[in-house]
């Protein structure tokens, strides 16, 4: 039986999963191990996590000056014409 | 020497932002906690609500339809410039799309949600577009883009130990929005999908009609792109779109 101990190129392809919580508890308790002792992969963790965090600010994408008016105006000109 | 359980199951906060951990580094005024991002909560609308409304204007009350699409203008065109890159490009699709669904709202089958349905209009739409706009001859989100093997980061600068105070959240997102431009089609309309729409995996491979493993591929590599396009060099400026990083030390 294999120890707890996972080394970074295991750990790597695993982040995203670590982060979507959708890992083997196992797994899981071995990633988290491993990120209690090592300083570059927590680095990288917590870097997807701040684009994980700005990703979801609705700033990042906000809809253009007078979109909905104008989706109203296409919408509207539809239903005339049907 | 104790013996630690898995406590995976158990406890899935994340670390880092919003966890509560050791290695939590940032003013939140900054970089804002899941919970205290300025993402203003979808007002969810009550999908039998909605199921009633959708019914309504396939029987003939098409002047509902507008009511029916107006919480998902957004998502249909960050969905669309994920494809198009282009303000007014991804303006047009996202017109498009939702002139689609309102010539064919019967299609809605209901095996998927409303929203579902919609971006999966808004890909086709701007797929179809960009092939029109013959970009698909420089970049394909089909074309072999190394999905398997090196999922290493390429920099192990530490933001934790770097000057981020003072950078603004304008800055930050502007990088990030570049460093999404900079994705790869493939990869940019994964993270789209599932990290800015917040389709689940299953959704996503649904919506862009591929595996559900090739969406988990391609997320941790964009994940991991983005991540590396945003370490800050060592002086601290953005180095996005460089070919090679200055770190911030060796490790």
């Amino acid at each position: 039986v294999s120890g707890p101990e996972i080394s970074c190129l295991e750990v790597w392809p695993e982040i995203a999963d670590f982060i979507d919580g959708i890992l083997d508890p196992t797994l899981r308790w071995r990633i988290e191990l491993h990120l209690d002792g090592c300083e570059r992969c927590a680095a990288v963790l917590d870097g997807v996590r701040t684009v994980l965090a700005l990703a979801a600010d609705a700033q990042m994408f906000d809809l253009p000056t007078g979109f909905g008016v104008r989706l109203k105006r296409v919408l509207a000109r539809k239903l005339d014409a049907d | 020497v104790g013996i630690q359980t898995p406590s995976g199951a158990a406890d899935s906060a994340p670390r880092g932002i919003g966890g509560n951990d050791q290695h939590r580094f940032r003013d939140e005024t900054i970089f804002p906690t899941p919970s205290s991002t300025a993402r203003a909560p979808r007002r969810e609308r009550p999908v039998e609500d909605e199921l009633a409304l959708i019914k309504r204007v396939c029987a003939g009350e098409t002047r509902l339809f507008h009511d029916l699409i107006s919480p998902y203008q957004r998502s249909i065109y960050v969905t669309a410039f994920a494809e198009l890159q282009n303000a007014a490009d991804a303006e047009e699709a996202a017109q498009e799309t939702f002139l689609k669904a309102f010539a064919h709202p019967g299609r809605f089958r209901q095996e998927a949600k409303f929203s579902t349905w919609l971006i999966q209009i808004a890909v086709n739409v701007a797929r179809s577009k960009r092939r029109k706009d013959r970009k698909s001859l420089y970049e394909s989100t089909d074309a072999g883009t190394d999905e398997e093997g090196d999922h290493s980061p390429r920099d192990f600068a530490d933001w934790r130990e770097t000057p981020i105070e003072a950078l603004q959240r304008t800055e930050l997102q502007r990088a990030l929005k570049n460093a999404i431009a900079s994705l790869d089609a493939a990869h940019r309309e994964v993270f789209v999908m599932r990290d800015i729409e917040k389709l689940s995996i299953a959704e996503t491979a649904e919506v862009l009609r591929i595996s559900a493993a090739l969406v988990k591929t391609r997320l941790l590599r964009a994940r991991l792109r983005l991540r590396d396009a945003l370490a800050p060099a060592i002086d601290g400026a953005w180095s996005i779109g460089e070919e090679h990083w200055l770190k911030v030390r060796p490790w």
